[in-house]
């Protein structure tokens, strides 16, 4: 039976075909991660770790000797937009997903869920464009200054690139709440707003706090907005009216000028593993919230 | 729960509620109307099918849509045989040991890291690894990768929705477990599949970061002949006239133009998405 | 025909199979009958190697189907399946037509065009459905009724010659004049095949079967002639179970 044989070959080729595609996914990963290592020991061995973390300008400069690389004002750019943007989502976020889940009837929900994925799908390009066109001239006239292309447009643009991420997951999570709690607090007498502030919402945490962590990342990892959005001056921030420079515009500006293989070339690499450790962090404790409430349910 | 009952106890929070989802609701009919509506001047046949002229202040954006529609391709030749294999071996063969345990956890991971990150790992990769330059090859493997995570996903979740008495059905005909991925899990899974794909490859086409230092270019007086060549596409396009142009007042039109192209092109990839997922539910129903 | 020895089936660490031993007469239909959960289901299984892809399962014994040792690992599985048909509890026909349905054992095992025709017609013939189909062999089998399916499974699996028949309770999801054909098929089908029916029903297992095996917690607790388990079962537990005291 010299068919079967060959029919059990291609199988066995195939299940080692479909093995590898599995493989790549890890090497995929470690391959991003070993070049952010290597490049950032390389940046190490011109400037040290210390200069890196502690000075408080980034000013690389084509001459060499005059150049100092600080994370300092990218980190706090991009945390700054960050948070900001974060305040501005968390709320309406969470708003959005309890009035999907909770209030809006099924014809209702029916327009909100395509609204949102089309929020989603709307690329980080054109919203950084509607920061230029929209919301730059609106910061300018609201607050009296010279140009709207701060750390405040930036956040109000990453807000509404971490809407989509926040609502959808936490409605999920209040979604997920049994009937059976919510009518044990009705029948208590309490009203249904005290029901979901005091039951729904508690019970729904964990999932909401998963949300807000998986919004979070994609904000601070989002490059175009905050690129054309901000106004990326390099100086340290002291308000949320002031141009910022994150980490990922710095990179996207300098790495398109930079020679191969120079100090200021590891630099980019070596801020980028920065941002790829933050990233990875606020994801993966994303991820374990998110698995301790499967444990509960 | 009757939510005519519920908001009546309660107003004032039903009407804040209500206040926030209209306005992120808001955000997206603003963003539309705004790039239609001031796009809308710039737009016309032409605008689609001309070379770019007087830099950039006259003539259209052929060669971005070109590049953008062969960048897509690219990308979904990279990534859908590793994306489809993947999720067959998560979800056909795989058991749970550790070695699948990683598997899911770097695409997990993968799946957060930030786009720009994907870009450099294509510069440092592709562009100058390998050597294959600022290219349409480099640019479509890096966003090939890029999408991978979520095309596995979705693939993944495809593939669930084949009831194992199929599998069964076939294993127990004497049928090898890849006879059986073959003939009766994969076609019953593919309308699902494509729709994943859609979707992954409609994120791939907006993206700017990964292209900006592996093969996008501003301004090239033709379409690419070859991979190895450098490409226009939209969402460069769009972000070099919005932002790096000499006369940006001037070109400002275009810009519009540009960005509702883009958004066009996105939506309509999602919309054969949502169709095909609409009429496999009824199908199947 | 089948020769069970000392078969011990694990998952995980929970016994489901408890040192069963058995022998299956050929040309016969003998019955598996037990409340559920007795492992009536998961002894079928392993005679097909079904467990394959099952994680953590255990099995310890041997079964030898006409010679072949049906537990090694060098043993071809699909082999062994083409020999050890399966037909199952809900009728499972795939989303193609009714004739590929019948084809799909046959073009895998690579039979030229012509032939296959020519036995899915007889396939269909001798499960009792081909004058019901023959207008429409190329239409979805899934448009069939539920009956209409589980014959068509019947006729997909006696596609490619088996000597084995399994059926894994095969009208528990049929109304009861499907389920009267499905009876009256299997009466037909004995003549060539050899075939294990595991059934809750008890009036299901007096009705088809020459033998029959009653099981209680993993173990073979009376194996004899059906007549004989029924009329007069040696053990008490098999009498309190076909009198209906329990399961």
């Amino acid at each position: 039976m010299n068919k079967t044989k060959a029919r059990v070959r291609i199988n066995k080729l195939f299940r080692f075909l479909f093995q590898f595609s599995g493989l790549l996914c890890i090497s995929i990963l470690l391959g991003i991660f070993g070049m952010l290592c290597y490049n950032t020991i390389a940046f190490f061995t011109k400037i040290s770790p210390i200069d890196f973390i502690t000075a408080t300008q980034w000013a690389p400069s084509s001459g060499g000797d005059t150049s100092t690389y600080g994370l300092l004002p990218l980190l706090v750019s991009t945390l700054l937009v960050t948070s900001g943007s974060m305040v501005l989502a968390i709320p309406l976020g969470i708003g959005t997903a309890l009035f999907m889940s909770e209030y809006a009837g099924a014809g209702m929900k029916q327009w909100l869920k395509p609204t949102i994925e089309m929020l989603a799908a709307i690329p980080s390009v054109v919203i950084g464009f509607v920061g230029i066109t929209i919301v730059s001239p609106l910061i300018s006239t609201l607050f009296g200054l010279p140009n709207g292309l701060n750390a405040l447009n930036g956040s109000v643009l990453l807000a509404i690139m971490a809407l989509p991420t926040i609502i959808t997951i936490s409605e999920d999570a209040i979604h997920a709440v049994p009937q059976s709690l919510k009518e044990a607090s009705l029948g208590l007498g309490a009203t249904y707003w005290q029901t979901l502030r005091g039951v729904v919402l508690p019970t729904a945490a964990p999932g909401i706090i998963a949300a807000v962590m998986l919004g979070m990342g994609r904000a601070i990892g989002e490059t175009m907005t905050v690129l054309m959005a901000t106004g990326n001056t390099l100086a340290f921030p002291k308000s949320f009216f002031d141009s910022i420079r994150t980490i990922t515009a710095t990179i996207a500006i300098e790495m398109g000028e930079v020679p191969y293989q120079t100090t200021h070339y590891y630099a980019l690499f070596a801020i980028a593993f920065v941002l790829f450790i933050i990233t990875m962090l606020v994801n993966i404790l994303a991820e374990h919230i998110a698995n301790r409430i499967r444990q509960f349910q | 729960m009757k939510p005519t009952a519920s908001h009546q106890e309660s107003p004032a929070p039903y009407l804040w509620l209500l206040a926030g989802t209209l306005l992120v609701c808001l955000f997206l009919f603003n963003i539309l109307f705004f790039i239609f509506f001031r796009g809308f001047p710039a737009l016309s046949f032409d605008f689609l099918i001309q070379y770019p002229t007087e830099g950039m202040t006259q003539g259209g954006i052929l060669p971005a849509i070109v590049g953008t529609v062969l960048l897509t391709l690219m990308t979904a030749v990279v990534a859908l045989p590793f994306g489809i294999g993947c999720a067959i071996y998560l979800n056909e063969y795989a058991q749970d040991t550790w070695l699948t345990r990683s598997i899911r956890a770097a695409i997990r991971n993968l799946a957060g890291v930030p786009s720009i990150i994907f870009g450099l790992f294509g510069l440092a990769l592709f562009v100058q690894g390998l050597q294959l330059g600022t290219s349409l090859l480099s640019a479509g493997l890096t966003l090939g990768l890029l999408s991978l995570p979520y095309l596995i996903t979705t693939t993944e979740e495809a593939l669930k929705t084949v009831p194992n008495a199929m599998r069964e059905g076939a294993l127990a005909l004497g049928a090898t477990q890849f006879e059986t991925i073959r003939d009766i899990v994969l076609p019953q899974a593919i309308p699902g599949i494509a729709t994943g794909t859609i979707l992954s490859l409609s994120r791939a086409a907006g993206e700017t970061a990964p292209i900006l230092f592996t093969g996008a270019a501003f301004f090239i007086t033709d379409v690419p002949r070859n991979p190895k060549e450098e490409f226009m596409a939209l969402p460069y396009h769009l972000y070099m006239l919005s932002t790096q142009h000499q006369s940006i007042e001037l070109v400002r039109p275009f810009a519009y133009g540009t960005a509702a192209v883009l958004i066009t092109l996105v939506f309509l990839l999602n919309l054969t998405a949502i169709i095909i997922r609409k009429r496999y539910r009824t199908h199947y129903q | 025909m089948i020769q069970i020895k000392h078969l011990n089936l694990y998952f995980g660490t929970k016994q489901v199979l408890k040192t069963i031993d058995l022998e299956i007469a050929a040309h016969k239909v003998t019955a598996l009958i037990g409340p559920s959960g007795c492992g009536k289901s998961t002894l079928l299984r392993t005679l097909n190697r079904m467990h394959d892809l099952t994680p953590d399962v255990r099995i310890e014994g041997e079964i030898e189907v006409d010679h072949i040792d049906v537990l090694s690992p060098q043993t071809n599985v699909h082999q062994l399946r083409k020999k050890v048909g399966m037909v199952f509890q809900k009728p499972n026909p795939f989303p193609k037509s009714i004739y590929e349905n019948v084809a799909y054992g046959l073009k895998i095992n690579g039979f030229a065009k012509g032939k296959i025709d020519e036995i899915v017609e007889d396939s269909l013939r001798k499960s009792y459905l081909f004058e019901e189909v023959k207008d429409k062999l190329h239409e979805p089998a899934t448009r069939l009724s539920g009956g209409q399916q589980q014959r068509l499974c019947i006729a997909r699996t006696i596609a490619v010659h088996p000597q084995i028949i399994l059926m894994d309770e095969p009208c528990s999801a049929l109304d009861p004049i499907s389920t009267g054909k499905i009876e009256e098929l299997i009466g037909e089908l004995r003549k060539d095949y050899t075939i294990v029916i595991v059934t809750h029903n008890m009036q299901q297992a007096i009705r088809v079967s020459d033998y029959t095996v009653f099981m209680y917690l993993g173990e073979v607790i009376e194996f004899s002639s059906t007549e004989a388990i029924f009329q007069s079962p040696t053990k008490e537990l098999t009498k309190n179970y076909v009198k209906g005291h329990f399961g």
